[in-house]
């Protein structure tokens, strides 16, 4: 090899060095130092129409009205959840958002490590369990004398807003069938599917319920392999319960002209494909916990805990008809209007058991 | 036995360092090149020249000095060297192992199944126990495409590609189900023994007040030491010294067992006092000495033995392996079995000692096994040179967290960079072109990257 | 003489070889000049200079005595320069006509304005075809398929291929390395033709009796220099030889009479089939003694390869018996037929004889690798293969920068070396040798047809399959003539002759009465 090309290689090298030099790197930080927050999406990433996208969206919301800086990480696979937050903290990050159930255990290790840092993980909570890597059985509260006093849970009662959705696919059913097609087995996809059979069972007696997990958030094809063979067993109204899993789900009734219901934010906006099928979708305002959770921290107000988004506090619902406005009978929305009352008042109980 | 009476060549005379220059010119200036055009285009896309040394400062602090950076890149390289050796294994053999991501998948259910399934084991016995399954499992996974191509020529891209989306299920299938932890809510299996842990660095001190944890390393150390004095007086200058077989016996044999005592009594103690690894938060694992073990291992089994001889013969040339009365059937079979344990066994480690859980939860894998390919391609299917080029992809991989962070540029840049990358070292007649190097007639070191379709 | 072409001081360097250096070569107009040289003397390069592959580093080239340039194989066709490369350059799927105009398409006038999906104007390309093929008498078919025609076909429509397109000066880089000698001398007639219609021809060849056949002048290149230019009258075989090699060439190996010993090949009533079902041995029986060797005539391809791979294990036997020594090894693997003690020197030295990407070391213990003192257990020992190798490199004179150097860099020459030195150094039974100088210079094939007469008397059993009379004849002591896949005739060495041979193996069998 010619002596000219180690002399091209350590040209180039001597000019990296040149430029890393000029680069504006050593720039000093702003005086009055802005607050930084810190987004890490599961595998689905941020644009996943669903809730790691509304995650992100409530966090740039509250980041553009505190005047903070907000960045995200997409996680690839599971074992880059450490890393992914890690790498916030070591950025000197104020505030580090972590969306989803599948985060609880690395969210949980940085929360101890870095206690300086406000954490907050949206669908998980933590219970004393034993062997756990996130809360041992050896504590009673796993915030309090855990060691999680950085941590805020973002909750969900799914299983509430998962019920009228059901309400809505028992009233609209012609078959007496009714399906979902779901993500990972997973407490938060449970709670939905079970509050969805309940609601349908107290819309209409009469109905059958079909479900199938899929263990993927991120396998449409799948999904809509399983909605169609759905479809073959007479089921006419879908719920898609697992981020772009279920949207497969979705777009096999579509393409049949069937009904369909979409899950965490009202996918007539962001999945616009399938609108023409959509009756409503089952929202989990996850823009409005996260937004809320920044706030607080901004006012000081934040506590270690969880926080339940419920009917009653409006942090979930239906999502509006829309299109189908004139087609779901008043019937229909006068049962889901009774039910709404009842499940706030009490009075009525979704049947999910933890 | 003098075997340092060889006559040497005019070519050997070089000296090995210049060898080893001219061998590593060609990717270094791939890579450099690659960078230089990954400037332009996040110059052009950012819309500012200046984004420039802020992405690339941030892609190398990340990898190599922020806190923890070099560890991740280690850890991520750690089963980029075993992914890719399993696919280098398979080209030298004149196979295209596309089944690495699917061997990889048995091999950590593997790993997570036999990890939980003993729970009193001592790390003496668990751990080898595991990495020989996962080893064994992704080897079955491998050699079920092996079998039909050398019994019916079905070709095993096709075969191996099947069989990742078999294993994918399969894994799927079982982690839900069969290998669940019911008293988890997540949907993954029981976790592992610490036993069966591929132990985290700053743990080690830890872990070696355990006597039997001792004698453990003690062994491993022992049978390093052992092939190492091999190496020395058979291949080395050192064995001008001995004038006997039996003289070169009584010294590694000697050196081993001192090696032996010296790690049983004295690394536990040495380990309290002095050990580098001390950020308990840091992800680097014992996976870190198998990695480097494994290329060395698979480049003397493919360059010193008669089984490499055989494989590699068949990979260069089947018509010759053939006439020299080589099995070729039976190699191939070999080839995808061990280019499967090895996928395997990069299964493995992910579940042994980078899981959060220390199990196997459902889509453990981005795609290691696909980036492996294009690790060996850079590295030429060299065993050795897989080592720099799983750290290259590593710490890209790693680094470019940082640098998206930093500078807001896509991390996806990085991808691009690598394909970059690839091309240029597959296709070096662009490198010698823009850099005008001349060619040489007789570097004809072509490496023999899988037969075409239709054999 | 007026000259066609002249080249004058012509240099050209590649990294660490200087391939041409201040050659002078001139054509004159209607001659046939012929091209000695050894394999790497630099003939290669000089024509593809000449046809535009190369542009020489100095140097001079001039057409008609006008200086110019030829910058590419199009630009050398435009300047009247056709070439017939030794590995044909067809497209197997196509026909005659197409592989002739293939990128000199004619096209119908009234489609042209369509461009490239003009309509082709084959009737006018066939009627141009058949009238060159008539006028030099050139038999081929314009509709035929060029996968369907035997190899002197192919040569055919190559060399109409290049009359096609007008060339004046025709560059035939070996074309007689596919024919038989009746064939060739068929060609030579064709080339005489050419030279009356006023083209000039470059007739490149190893084989000497032709240059004394059909050429006007004899130039000889050896290591990238012009050694110089003779006519055949005033040159012999022996100064031609040492021309091309430097020293003085035994050309007609001296052999003493076979001393037969009993019979260490057996081959009775063999049938083998080729990939395609066909019948290519067709009930052959014939056996080889220890100490004489037994050749095998006949143009490529009349079983021949078929026959050699049945007898080493490498394809299946349909029928038959094949026994070497007490052994039968009918239907054994090619390592048992090797550890009975047959050494195979393959006819397809860079499929079956060589890994080319592997060293000459890795080459040379290619059978033995696993056998002491080269192995032990599993482990090679890398200084026994190096100095095995090492012994080998002097013994059999093989040119290597180093035991490590790849085979694959070696000249073909040194790489048949390799394959012989592998094979002759194991204590062998029987040798089995199939075109063993196919494209060699004449310095190794004298070394190798010595190597292989001292196996014979050695005691070695040895059959010789070659499609080169000229070996058969100077080397076997009993040949056989095989004619689609049967063996026709078995003669006395002693009492063939050239002429006899050479129509057995056209499948004349009366003519082995005459």
């Amino acid at each position: 090899m010619s002596k000219r090309v180690w002399f091209v290689i350590a040209l180039a090298l001597v000019l990296a060095l040149v430029i890393a030099a000029c680069a504006p790197a050593a720039a000093p930080a702003p005086a009055a130092a802005k607050k930084k927050v810190g987004l890490v999406t599961d595998v689905g990433g941020v644009n996943d129409k669903s809730f790691n996208q509304s995650a992100w969206e409530g966090t740039q919301k509250a980041a553009k009205e505190l005047g903070w800086d907000a960045k995200f990480i997409e996680s690839k696979q599971p074992t880059d959840y450490e890393k992914n937050i890690d790498q916030f903290a070591t950025e000197k990050y104020d505030v580090v958002v972590t969306v989803g159930f599948l985060m609880g255990d690395a969210t949980a290790v940085k929360a101890r490590q870095y206690k300086d840092i406000k954490f907050a993980i949206v669908d998980n909570a933590y219970f004393p369990t034993k062997d756990s890597v996130a809360c041992g059985d050896k504590v009673k509260d796993c915030y309090a004398d855990g060691g999680l006093t950085n941590v805020t849970s973002l909750m969900f009662q799914e299983d509430e807003v998962g019920f009228l959705a059901g309400v809505v696919a028992g009233g609209m059913t012609k078959t007496n069938t009714v399906c979902s097609v779901s993500g990972m087995e997973i407490p938060p996809v449970v709670r939905f599917v079970v509050g969805y059979q309940n609601g349908a069972k107290y819309a209409n007696d009469k109905v059958k319920t079909l479900n199938t997990y899929i263990p993927s958030f991120i396998d449409p094809a799948k999904g809509k392999e399983t909605g169609q063979s759905m479809i073959a067993q007479g089921c006419d109204v879908v719920f898609g319960v697992g981020g772009n899993t279920g949207n497969g789900g979705l777009l096999a009734f579509k393409e049949k002209n069937l009904i369909a219901i979409g899950v965490d934010v009202d996918q007539y906006n962001t999945y616009p494909e399938v609108k023409d099928a959509l009756v409503t979708s089952a929202q989990k305002n996850v823009d409005t916990a996260v937004y809320n959770f920044l706030k607080a921290v901004a006012d000081g107000s934040v506590k270690a805990g969880y926080n339940t988004a419920t009917l009653k506090n409006g942090g979930i619902g239906l999502a509006p008809y829309h299109d189908w406005d004139a087609k779901v009978p008043a019937a229909v929305k006068d049962k889901v209007k009774t039910a709404t009352a009842d499940l706030i008042s009490g009075k009525l109980a979704t049947g999910y058991k933890p | 036995m003098s075997n340092v009476a060889l006559k040497n060549s005019p070519n050997d005379a070089r000296s090995a360092f210049a060898k080893t220059l001219d061998a590593l010119s060609n990717p270094l200036l791939a890579i450099l090149l690659a960078f230089v055009l990954g400037a332009v285009i996040i110059a052009i896309t950012s819309g500012n020249i200046s984004t420039v040394p802020v992405a690339y400062i941030g892609l190398i602090e990340g990898a190599f000095f922020k806190t923890r950076g070099l560890s991740e890149s280690l850890v991520a390289t750690i089963p980029y060297v075993l992914a890719s050796l399993a696919v280098a294994l398979g080209f030298k053999a004149g196979l295209f192992n596309i089944g690495v991501e699917g061997q990889f998948y048995i091999g950590s259910l593997t790993a997570a199944a036999v990890g939980a399934a003993f729970h009193d084991l001592p790390a003496l016995i668990h751990l080898p126990l595991v990495l020989i399954a996962a080893a064994l499992g992704g080897a079955v996974w491998g050699a079920i495409p092996g079998i039909l191509k050398a019994k019916t020529g079905a070709h095993e891209v096709i075969n191996t590609i099947m069989m990742n989306y078999i294993a994918y299920r399969l894994t799927e299938f079982l982690v839900s189900n069969v290998l669940r932890d019911k008293a988890s809510s997540a949907v993954q299996t029981i976790r592992i023994s610490p036993n069966a842990e591929l132990w985290n660095m700053a743990t080690v001190p830890a872990r070696l007040t355990d006597p039997l944890n001792a004698i453990f390393i003690a062994l491993l150390l022992a049978i390093t030491t052992f092939f190492f004095a091999r190496w020395l007086v058979l291949r080395t200058r050192v064995a001008a010294r001995f004038q006997t077989a039996a003289q070169k016996r009584a010294f590694t044999t000697a050196l081993t067992f001192m090696v032996a005592l010296a790690a049983f009594f004295f690394l536990p103690l040495l380990t309290q006092t002095v050990w580098p690894w001390t950020d308990p938060y840091d992800r680097l694992h014992i996976g870190l000495f198998l990695a480097p073990a494994a290329a060395v291992s698979v480049a003397w089994l493919l360059n010193k033995t008669t089984i490499g001889f055989e494989l590699r013969t068949v990979g260069a040339n089947p018509s010759a392996a053939q006439y020299a009365g080589i099995n070729i059937g039976k190699n191939i079979v070999l080839a995808m079995a061990l280019s499967g344990a090895l996928a395997g066994l990069a299964g493995a480690i992910e579940v042994l000692g980078v899981s959060i859980c220390r199990c196997l939860p459902l889509f453990f894998s981005a795609g290691y096994g696909f980036d492996s390919i294009a690790i060996a391609l850079l590295a030429r299917a060299d065993a050795i040179g897989i080592l720099p080029s799983s750290f290259l992809f590593g710490a890209l991989r790693n680094g470019a967290d940082l640098m998206e962070l930093r500078s807001g540029v896509s991390k996806h840049v990085i991808s691009l960079i690598q394909a970059l990358v690839l091309l240029f070292v597959a296709a070096p007649a662009i490198v010698r072109y823009l850099t005008r190097q001349k060619t040489k007639a007789d570097a004809v070191a072509d490496v023999p990257l899988t037969r075409g379709w239709g054999r | 003489m007026t000259f066609a072409l002249q080249a004058h001081g012509i240099t050209k360097k590649f990294p660490g070889v200087l391939a041409n250096d201040q050659v002078n070569f001139d054509l004159a107009r209607g001659e046939i000049h012929g091209l000695l040289g050894e394999n790497g003397a630099g003939k290669t390069t000089l024509m593809n200079i000449l046809y535009g592959l190369y542009q020489p580093d100095a140097g001079e080239i001039l057409l008609d005595s006008h200086a110019t340039q030829i910058t590419s194989p199009h630009d050398a066709i435009q300047q009247g320069i056709g070439m017939v490369h030794q590995h044909f350059m067809l497209v197997p799927p196509l026909t005659v006509i197409e592989n002739i105009i293939l990128g000199q398409e004619s096209l119908r006038g009234a489609t042209k304005f369509l461009g490239r999906l003009a309509v082709l104007d084959r009737a006018r390309a066939a009627a141009r075809i058949r009238e060159l093929s008539h006028q030099y008498g050139l038999e081929v078919d314009p509709d035929a398929r060029v996968q369907d025609l035997p190899v002197g076909a192919q040569q055919r429509v190559e060399i109409v291929k290049a009359l096609y397109r007008d060339a004046k000066i025709l560059i035939l880089d070996e074309p007689t390395a596919v024919l038989t000698p009746q064939e060739a001398d068929d060609l030579f007639k064709i080339m005489r033709g050419m030279i009356e219609q006023g083209r000039s021809l470059i007739f490149i060849t190893h084989k000497l009796r032709e240059m004394f056949a059909v050429t006007d002048r004899v130039s000889v290149m050896r290591g990238g220099k012009m050694v110089g230019t003779t006519t055949p009258q005033h040159a012999t075989s022996e100064m031609l030889a040492e021309m091309m090699v430097g020293r003085k060439v035994i050309l007609q190996i001296e052999k003493s009479p076979a001393h037969p010993n009993a019979t260490v090949l057996q081959v009775e009533n063999l049938q083998v089939e080729d990939e395609r079902h066909a019948q290519m041995v067709d009930d052959v029986s014939f056996f080889v003694r220890a100490g004489e060797i037994l050749g095998i005539a006949g143009v490529q391809g009349n079983g021949q390869r078929e026959l050699v791979e049945a007898l080493t294990g490498l394809r299946p036997v349909g029928a038959g018996k094949i026994f070497v020594l007490a052994h039968d090894v009918t239907h054994k693997k090619p390592r048992q037929v090797i550890e009975y003690g047959v050494a195979h020197v393959p006819e397809d030295r860079h499929k079956h004889g060589l890994v080319l990407t592997f060293p000459v070391a890795d080459n040379l213990v290619l059978c033995t690798y696993y056998q002491s003192p080269f192995a032990r257990g599993i482990e090679i020992d890398a200084a026994q293969v190096a100095r095995e190798a090492s012994k080998l490199v002097g013994e059999f004179d093989i040119r290597t920068p180093s035991t490590r150097t790849n085979v694959g860099s070696l000249s073909g020459g040194n790489q048949q070396k390799v394959i012989v030195a592998r094979e002759l150094d194991r204590p062998v039974k029987l040798l089995i040798v199939n075109q063993p100088t196919r494209g060699l210079d004449v310095g190794s094939i004298e070394f190798i047809h010595r190597r292989i007469v001292e196996a014979r008397d050695r005691g070695t059993a040895v059959l010789l399959v070659s499609a080169e009379l000229d070996e058969i004849l100077s080397l076997a002591d009993r040949i056989a003539v095989m004619y689609k896949g049967r063996l026709l005739e078995t003669l006395d060495a002693k009492i063939a002759t050239r002429e006899q041979l050479g129509l057995l193996m056209a499948g004349v069998k009366e003519g082995a009465h005459v």
